[in-house]
């Protein structure tokens, strides 16, 4: 039987570069530029290593941003601006739901 | 080869036109797409509608489609004789068993067959070179949930996975491979962690690489603790007594019990915080447990207790009411 793989979490601290995110996502790369311009994505410091983006560095969430965008982009036909949009409002009732789950979490749970 | 309805899964008739069905497939895609939608089941629904679309909004892929004929849904049946040889145009490979094959596979190999580079979703095939070059294709990447005990993310855990992941056959065409997938899921991973796992996707074609695992990890509801984040929460039941009194007591946590202080005057809904008794953090501090004080009254007071209760009312010199007065 062969050894367990290892995984990677994808989190806000390990960093990947930002040119592995067409590949993880299928999107091109020009969109995913795009919406570097509309803030989805935050390269590491883009002035000081560089201003292309096979220099940039990008957190390894940025992979899951990069396929659920990919999946905006396929499924509903949304452009840069409407993919920025959609996964900022996602961000918000995810927040949203993470703090009602910790507000549940904190109440006893009812008599039994 | 099993008869999916794509008429019926995106609840349009036979006869609908272009518009139709695309308004139809972005209204139920708004409803099941599993990125926006709390829907039981809206992944399976999604992949359903996704699957429709992708043959009836394709004029000839709907052309092939209609050629095939209605069936039941879930029916075995064949294409009637010639059919592949009017579609498919190679791209199904030479001399595939049709008998065997899913009828979404089939008709994504339709229209590779022609050439087009469509289905850009993430885990898609890429890179397709035209008719008569050769060329090598990545890999497809997989996304799937892992479902993981409160005990395992606490330890970590081995996991084996049965995946059916699509995979591209030595001819070229489409299948579903079976593969046990067994990974290590370190110590910290909690519900909602997203994992990656190099190169346990599909593998590639012709040389291309094998395309990537992904893993949602989702920890179910624990008989004891609430899980949020790597912190961990306890109902702690004491009595009105311990309440008022205050007093020591032992409560269970991941991996052993430790004793708690509880101070006099504690009230219902009160945290107390054991540092570092919650899930380890992949990086750094672990979180903590929580125990959330629960006051419980006794629903069947003894003689004893009646009488003594009777005498700390009259006794009580605190009005909790005072400031609705």
């Amino acid at each position: 039987m062969t050894d367990p793989v290892d995984l990677h979490f994808l989190d806000e601290h390990t960093l990947v570069p930002f040119t592995d995110l067409p590949g993880a996502s299928g999107l091109a790369m020009e969109l995913l530029v795009e919406l570097v311009e509309h803030g989805v994505f935050e390269p590491a410091h883009p002035s000081e290593t560089g201003l292309f983006p096979a220099q940039w560095r990008v957190t390894s969430h940025a992979l899951f941003v990069a396929r659920r965008a990919s999946r905006l982009h396929v499924d509903f036909g949304l452009d840069a601006a409407g993919i920025a949009l959609a996964l900022s409002l996602m961000d918000r009732i995810d927040a949203l739901e993470r703090q009602l789950h910790d507000l549940q979490c904190q109440l006893p749970r009812e008599p039994r | 080869m099993k008869y999916k309805d794509y008429y019926a899964a995106l609840e349009v008739e036979r006869n609908a036109s272009e518009a139709d069905i695309k308004k139809a497939y972005r209204r139920l895609a708004r409803k099941y797409h599993p990125d926006v939608s709390k829907e039981k089941d809206a992944e399976e629904k999604f992949k359903v509608i996704a699957e429709a679309y992708q043959t009836l909004s394709d004029k000839e892929k709907r052309a092939a489609y209609d050629q095939l004929g209605r069936h039941n849904p879930g029916e075995d049946f064949r294409p009637p004789p010639g059919w592949e040889t009017q579609f498919s145009q190679g791209g199904m490979g030479d001399g595939i068993d049709l008998g065997g094959i899913d009828l979404g596979d089939l008709f994504e190999a339709l229209g590779r067959g022609r050439g087009h580079a469509r289905g850009h979703r993430p885990g898609r095939p890429q890179g397709f070179a035209g008719e008569g070059e050769t060329f090598s294709m990545p890999g497809q990447d997989f996304e799937a949930t892992a479902q993981l005990s409160l005990e395992d993310a606490f330890r970590g855990a081995e996991l084996n996975l049965d995946l059916a992941i699509p995979d591209i056959g030595p001819d070229g065409s489409l299948r579903r491979a079976q593969r046990n997938v067994r990974v290590r899921i370190p110590k910290g991973a909690t519900d909602g962690q997203r994992l990656r796992v190099p190169g346990k996707g599909g593998s590639g074609f012709n040389g291309g690489p094998s395309g990537d695992l992904y893993l949602n990890i989702r920890i179910p509801a624990h008989a004891r603790f609430r899980l949020s984040g790597h912190d961990l929460y306890l109902d702690l039941p004491i009595t009105p007594a311990e309440a008022v009194l205050g007093a020591k007591i032992e409560v269970p946590t991941m991996e052993s019990r430790v004793a708690l202080n509880i101070r006099p005057g504690t009230r219902s809904g009160h945290k107390l915080r054991v540092a570092g008794k919650g899930l380890p953090h992949p990086r750094g501090t672990p979180g903590d447990l929580y125990c959330v004080i629960d006051i419980v009254t006794p629903t069947a007071p003894s003689d004893k207790e009646r009488a003594l209760y009777t005498e700390l009312l009259a006794a009580a010199h605190e009005d909790p009411r005072a400031h609705l007065a």
